[in-house]
């Protein structure tokens, strides 16, 4: 079974670069506050598994990884994890190409993709919130129909090809219908028949004195005979022709009305000149006009010619007595430019623009010269006058224009446009014959076109219907199958949510697919006596409860579909449920999930020993981690008391200042008597910020450790000295001042020494846990498997925790250096009492200095 | 977990084999479709080991009669 090891992360979402994450057998427990990065570690474990990220790729909220998925100070993103196959190690980052690992390892990553093995509060929240279409679209990414929704959509689609086919034979026989009764002349909402065709029909073949149809089927024997009739007729289309060109010829106005305004205009051409001749010189009404504006507008007051002063009224009444002068002159100007105007509209009329064309098409022939010389006599005279000329040459071009020649040109036209339509049989007759012919044409092809159509159309209704049969079967297929499992998932999610929940009178959801509609879910639960929506009734603790059972209930199933996928991560899911309930969330994990390795995530430090202490039930190790803190520079930091013993017991530990060393050792003194208070039942006083440090905590622990004897004889060293120096921490960490600087490196080995070995006294590495107080014997410390034990009345030295023991501060006496070799010896003395061989202080000593003797040796 | 339950979850870990047996059964069950559809929908399921992914036969049925009336034409 595969199984994650290690996770290395750099540079993604709130991580910087680490600290890694060491995966135990059993999984991970982290504990932080809220933003301080745990879910940077949910959210790399599922990019590299599953090449996506839920809490930033489900769409809908702007965000994905390739915006958000890097750490906003870091330009790349790095995330190595390696699983341990079995038999071996292998390193998965975000650019292995999954086809390239073995086969087993690639049914993992495949699982991975697609299952459900990630749970964070928002999903939890989400599927409860959501709408049922959404639940269903939500659940459906988990529900592996891939195969069977393939043949459903194939369905699907054939029966969207069927309606489009049935649409286009729709419209192709309302189209041939409405072809049809074009041609026949029926009202447009007219049904089509046989019968309604053949009366039509006959009526034109009646009218053209052809004989009539008694059926439809005699149609092209009728087609065949008016074809024969319509032979003579075969020049048809020159006949329209010569009639359109004999009907302009008919149209051409009478030459009197241009002889008449040619005159006209020349009338008023020779008046004009008399009147000018009477006035004796030009006159320009619109230039006086236009002059007297300027001088008004500009406020003139004097001319700009002759320097004289202007007077306004004066100009005005001058210009006025000039124009009354010029009256008649006025009126004569304007009756020429009419004339002028009418004389040219009279020779548009007779330039026949489109005649030699429309000729040539209906004659073959150009049109006879003596018109078309005409024709180009009126395009120059146009040409000439519309230009200004003088009164010679306007009378001189109207003497000169051939009229009579014109009116014979027009006459040679219709002689000769009168002998072609001669040459035509009757146009009438030809006009029966093509409609008899054109309507036999249509009813036959269109009659048969619309009984094609029709009969496909019956075809395509018919397996139009199948096919929604089929859809309808296969979508009931798939609602029934998913509906099974879904009752199986809220079958599984009760029986954990009792195991939460027992006797409460809550429970029972249920998942339902409905029969409408192409797939939603509804939830529904029991509230006592009411069933309905469990947001109507449920409080916010049962409904995160409700969530997760049901996450859980789809893992578990999801399991069964493929067993090579045994992980379940859980991000700060717990929210809102109370403690006792954390409590047996924390049990139920663990117990139905010991087959899987487990990833859960909490900013509640109560679950987190929740946690702890359930997981110990478990056959395998958790890694377990506290975050101290975050910065936007560093990212996460571990907090918890293994990561500071550690540190302490390090190379890093031994070198350090000694306001580094009491800052660390308070820190994991601070955390061992949390842990210690809570698990042995010390009372202590009650704080409402929850800020329980060193000062409150370690009163009522040094009170109440006085009462086990076993355990205070055992550390009645280490207390004491810690009684006596835990003020340092206050000193050095919190309130830095002259005396801090003066700390001396013997005073920090002394604390440091003294918080080593209560650690050493309380926690225990091979059950991974503090001892706790255990009720059912006698108030008995122990941890887990009583590696370490402590009776409340001193019986007899026990092999752990005797006098025999030697201490730091005894060890430190003796020369050995601070740090690991401490650490180690210690180890090494705990184990040799274990055995028995040393049973007094006498044996411990000389044990130690036979080691140290050794170790020089070697060195 | 009881083994009841254990057989159910395990009798699901195939969606899609539970979905085509409700699909079989359901088809099985219906009246309204032509002898012909049934039997082509029929032999298409009883050659699928998984859901079909080609339902040809089913086409053919649906473009036979089409075909027909272009060769008529």
């Amino acid at each position: 079974m595969i199984r994650l090891q290690t996770l290395r992360v750099r540079g993604v979402r709130g991580i910087v670069d680490g600290p890694d994450l060491n995966i135990e057998k059993g999984g991970v427990i982290l504990c932080g506050d809220n933003a301080t990065g745990k879910s940077s570690y949910i959210d790399a474990i599922e990019k590299v598994l599953t090449n996506r990220c839920s809490s930033l790729d489900d769409g809908g909220r702007g965000t994905s990884w390739s915006k958000q998925g890097s750490h906003i100070n870091c330009a790349d993103s790095e995330i190595d994890l390696t699983i341990f196959d079995g038999n071996k190690d292998v390193s998965i980052n975000l650019n292995t190409d999954i086809s390239t690992l073995e086969k087993q390892t690639q049914g993992f990553l495949e699982a991975a993709r697609q299952q459900s093995f990630v749970l964070r509060r928002r999903t939890l929240l989400d599927f409860i919130n959501a709408a049922p279409r959404q639940r269903y679209l939500a659940i459906e990414y988990f529900l592996n129909l891939e195969e069977y929704g393939a043949f459903e959509n194939q369905l699907k689609e054939m029966l969207k090809d069927v309606d489009t086919q049935l649409s286009i034979a729709e419209s192709d026989k309302t189209q041939n219908e409405r072809t049809l009764k074009e041609k026949l002349k029926l009202k447009y909402n007219e049904g089509i028949s046989d019968k309604r065709c053949l009366d039509t029909v006959n009526l034109t073949l009646n009218v053209a004195g052809i004989e009539l149809l008694e059926t439809l089927e005699n149609v092209s024997n009728r087609v065949q005979k008016v074809e024969a009739l319509l032979v003579p007729f075969k020049d048809i289309g020159i006949l329209q022709k010569v009639q359109a060109l004999a009907d302009y010829v008919k149209q051409i106005p009478d030459i009197q009305n241009l002889r008449q305004t040619a005159n006209q205009y020349l009338l008023a051409c020779e008046e004009i000149i008399a009147e000018e001749s009477r006035l004796k010189g030009h006159f320009y009404v619109q230039v006086l006009e236009t002059g007297f504006t300027w001088i008004t507008e500009d406020g003139l007051e004097r001319c700009p010619l002759c320097d004289n002063p202007i007077n306004i009224a004066d100009v005005k009444a001058h210009v006025d007595a000039r124009i009354a002068k010029h009256e008649q002159f006025i009126e004569l100007k304007k009756q020429q430019a009419e004339a002028h105007k009418a004389f040219l509209n009279a020779l548009e009329q007779h330039k026949h623009e489109n005649i030699e064309r429309q000729w040539r098409e209906a004659f073959d022939s150009e049109v006879p010269e003596q018109f078309k010389t005409t024709i180009n006599h009126v395009a120059s005279l146009l040409k000439l006058h519309r230009a200004p000329i003088s009164t010679g040459e306007i009378r001189r071009s109207i003497q000169d224009f051939p009229e009579e020649y014109y009116l014979q040109g027009i006459q040679i036209l219709r002689d000769e446009i009168n002998l072609k339509l001669a040459s035509f049989p009757d146009s009438t007759r030809y006009a029966q014959l093509y409609q008899a012919k054109s309507q036999l044409v249509a009813t036959s092809f269109h009659l048969q076109q619309i009984a094609n159509v029709t009969d496909l159309i019956n075809h395509l209704k018919i397996c139009q219907g199948h096919i929604k049969i089929l859809v309808d079967i296969a979508e009931k297929g798939r609602k029934n199958a998913v509906q099974k499992l879904l009752d199986t998932v809220v079958e599984v999610a009760n029986g954990y949510f009792q195991q939460i929940h027992p006797k409460e009178g809550i429970g029972s959801p249920k998942l339902e697919v409905p029969k409408r509609g192409s797939g939603s879910i509804e939830l529904i639960s029991q509230f006592h006596t009411e069933i309905g929506d469990p947001r109507g009734h449920y409080s916010e603790g049962h409904i995160d409860s409700l969530g997760l059972c049901l996450f859980l209930a789809i893992r578990r199933i999801h399991y069964t579909q493929r067993p090579e996928l045994s992980l379940l991560v859980l991000d700060d899911v717990m929210h809102s449920v109370d403690a006792n309930h954390r409590r047996d969330t924390a049990n139920l994990i663990f117990r139905e999930f010991s087959d899987h390795q487990i990833i859960i995530t909490t900013h509640d430090p109560l679950w987190f020993e929740y946690l702890k202490s359930a997981s110990q039930k478990s056959k395998h190790k958790f890694t377990q981690h506290r975050i101290a803190h975050w910065t936007l520079e560093h990212g996460p930091v571990w907090g918890d008391h293994l990561a500071n013993y550690e540190w302490l017991i390090s190379d890093n530990g031994i070198t350090a200042k000694p306001s580094d060393l009491v800052i660390k050792a308070g820190i994991l003194l601070e955390e061992m008597l949390q842990n210690l208070c809570n698990n042995l039942g010390i009372s202590v006083p009650f704080r409402i910020r929850g800020d329980y440090t060193i000062g409150p905590l370690w009163d009522s622990f040094f009170v109440a450790v006085k009462k086990n004897e076993e355990f205070y004889d055992n550390t009645k060293l280490c207390l004491e000295k810690i009684e006596e120096l835990k003020n340092l921490r206050n000193w050095v960490g919190a309130h830095w001042n002259e005396w801090a600087q003066t700390l001396t490196q013997n005073e920090a080995l002394a604390f440091t020494g003294a918080v080593l070995q209560l650690q050493n006294h309380t926690y225990c590495n091979e059950c991974s846990q503090f001892i706790v107080r255990i009720s059912e014997l006698d108030g008995v410390w122990a941890c887990a498997q009583e590696c370490k034990r402590y009776n409340k009345k001193q019986k007899k030295a026990t092999a752990q925790g005797s006098k025999q023991t030697l201490g730091w501060q005894e060890l430190a006496a003796m020369g050995i250096p601070a740090g690991q070799q401490i650490s180690r010896l210690i180890s090494m003395l705990q184990d040799e009492q274990k055995a028995g061989r040393i049973t007094t202080r006498v044996q411990a000593e000389e044990f130690v200095r036979k080691q140290q003797a050794l170790r020089n040796k070697t060195s | 977990m009881s083994n009841d339950r254990d057989k159910k979850i395990k009798e699901l870990a195939n969606l899609n084999q539970v979905a085509l047996k409700e699909f079989e059964i359901l088809l099985d069950q219906n009246k309204d479709l032509l002898p012909e559809w049934k039997q082509a929908v029929v032999a298409l399921l009883a050659t699928s080991v998984t859901p079909p992914k080609d339902i040809d036969s089913i086409r053919k049925l649906l473009t036979g009669k089409q075909n027909d009336q272009t060769s008529n034409s």
